[in-house]
């Protein structure tokens, strides 16, 4: 394994311990690849299961087109899920555990059977998914400013940091999960609405690009996972004090406090 | 300033579709009432030629627009018959720069007036409510106006398409119906009903109370644009525009010179 990948590792590791942001890795090595930047995602991931996390899922990131086109890039990416990273809903994060937080909602997925790529199609999704659930998921970057190139932010574990789960599950017949619409509101005030349609047109879609994508890797999605689907609107910087909420049609509502 | 006058002259560019220079340039105090009025002079234009008021539409409802136009409140526009597209095709001719943006427009069974009106009162005088996809064009250049200006031109009016098939007010959560906007089959914008004043029912409280101030009621048989679930998008010669309501079926249209 290349030298740099284990530097790079060790220099966001210690960013997220510290809490102190560092300066892009691509500034340091413009030719960074996306490849290299999963190895480094997968490394720091090795050393949070080693220190006694789990992984319990994926969550899906760039799954816009304003984001993708923010990025240059034309496919989402994709991070872990630890079981340290999930907060009860109506719960409390502290703002010591965070950088430069920002909310969205999303649809999450929990899926009952595995999904191993490639050829992994929107149906396939659906069939093999246990239920949905309406989500707020925290992103956090630990390169300054959120200055991230793809190669950035796959390293950064796509930029992940909590996420909050609905407790009412619903099953994928009983709603259009791209029409659903989704309210996002910081203190009461409404911030952003969007639609399912939102997440490459519709957030199985997003799942099953995951699939596929982690066949590269030799990976498949397992029974049980729970898969962040993708943001429904644009990102919600958060402060000390805010109570965010999302509303997302016949799924249900979700909040957390920032202290 | 001659009101009248003003009023000829952005009537005779949104009939044209040749663009003007801000009304403010020559008259920077132009106020609000002012500028209602000027609206109100164009529109009777219309109707003087023949062209009948057939509803209201309300603009800058989004907190996001509210911010960047400076606003508290939102503003109303006047529609009459000429502006509903009957087919669903939108001719470019006489429009300058058109944007569309999906909506949920109330049609009224009954009269709707006073100052003190409230939601509920809305919904008793609702006949049903449609999808809707509202065509704005400014007559001014580049798109760019204050508010007083954006008044006077009617609110950016220029067309809007209604769905065939209308809904009850009761049994759907307007402010939570998905909108998914579609050009040429890609997703570009997407937006939940709450995006309008936080439910689309107080966009019409806020029109019947605004107009109260002058002196007008809403009635019976009228529609109401109550304002853009989504940011608005350009379109131009050969773009088709589908608009999916969840639940309530999609609205679509192609644009031809």
């Amino acid at each position: 394994m290349a030298e740099r990948v284990k530097e790079l590792a060790d220099f966001l590791l210690h960013a997220e311990e510290s809490k102190k942001g560092i300066q892009p890795l691509t500034d340091q090595y413009p030719d960074l690849s996306a490849r290299e930047a999963y190895q480094i995602q997968l490394i720091n991931i090795q050393k949070r299961i080693d220190a006694g996390q789990r992984v319990i899922g994926k969550k899906i990131g760039l799954t816009s087109l304003p984001m993708q086109e923010l990025l240059g890039v034309a496919e989402p990416d994709y991070g872990h899920l630890l079981h340290g990273m999930k907060v009860e809903n109506g719960g409390v994060i502290l703002f010591n555990d965070v950088m430069q937080p920002k909310v969205e909602g999303e649809i999450a997925f929990v899926l009952k059977e595995d999904l191993q790529g490639p050829n992994v199609t929107m149906l396939d999704v659906l069939q093999a998914t246990d239920f949905v659930l309406p989500a707020l998921e925290i992103v956090d970057s630990r390169v300054d400013n959120w200055k991230i190139k793809l190669p950035d932010t796959v390293a950064d574990n796509a930029s992940s940091s909590f996420f909050v789960l609905g407790e009412r599950p619903v099953q994928v017949d009983q709603v259009d999960l791209a029409g659903v619409g989704m309210i996002l509101y910081k203190n009461d005030k409404i911030m952003n609405t969007g639609t399912g349609a939102a997440a490459l047109g519709h957030p199985a879609s997003c799942v099953a690009w995951l699939a596929n994508k982690m066949a590269e890797f030799d990976v498949s999605l397992r029974a049980g996972e729970v898969i962040l689907s993708g943001a429904l609107s644009a990102a919600v910087v958060a402060e000390p004090g805010d109570i965010f909420r999302t509303k997302i049609a016949h799924l249900g509502d979700v909040s957390v406090r920032f202290t | 300033m001659d009101i009248q006058r003003i009023a000829e002259e952005i009537d005779a560019c949104q009939r044209s579709g040749k663009e003007m220079d801000k009304v403010t340039i020559s008259y920077p105090s132009l106020s609000v009432e002012e500028a209602y009025a000027i609206q109100k002079g164009c529109v009777q234009h219309a109707i003087d030629r023949g062209d009948q008021l057939t509803g209201w539409k309300m603009g800058l409802t989004s907190r996001a627009k509210q911010v960047s136009m400076g606003v508290k409140e939102p503003i109303y526009g006047r529609l009459t018959q000429s502006m509903e597209l009957t087919e669903p095709v939108l001719h470019l001719e006489g429009l300058i720069h058109p944007r569309v943006e999906p909506e949920l427009a109330f049609v009224l069974k009954k009269e709707l007036g006073g100052g003190e009106v409230t939601p509920r009162d809305v919904w008793a005088a609702t006949e049903c409510v449609l999808p809707a996809i509202e065509v704005i064009d400014s007559r001014y250049k580049n798109f760019s106006f204050t508010l007083v200006d954006v008044i006077a031109d009617n609110a950016s009016s220029s067309k809007f398409i209604v769905g065939d098939q209308g809904f009850s007010p009761y049994t759907t959560a307007w402010d939570e119906v998905g909108v998914s906007m579609m050009k040429n089959g890609e997703v570009v914008q997407t937006g939940a009903g709450a995006a309008v004043l936080g439910h689309p029912v107080r966009s019409v409280v806020e029109l019947v109370k605004m107009l109260n101030r002058d002196g007008i009621s809403i009635q019976p048989g009228s529609v109401v644009l109550t304002g853009a679930v989504t940011d608005a998008v350009s379109v131009s010669e050969g773009d088709r525009i589908a608009v999916q309501f969840d639940q309530l079926g999609s609205l679509r249209f192609r644009v031809q010179a």
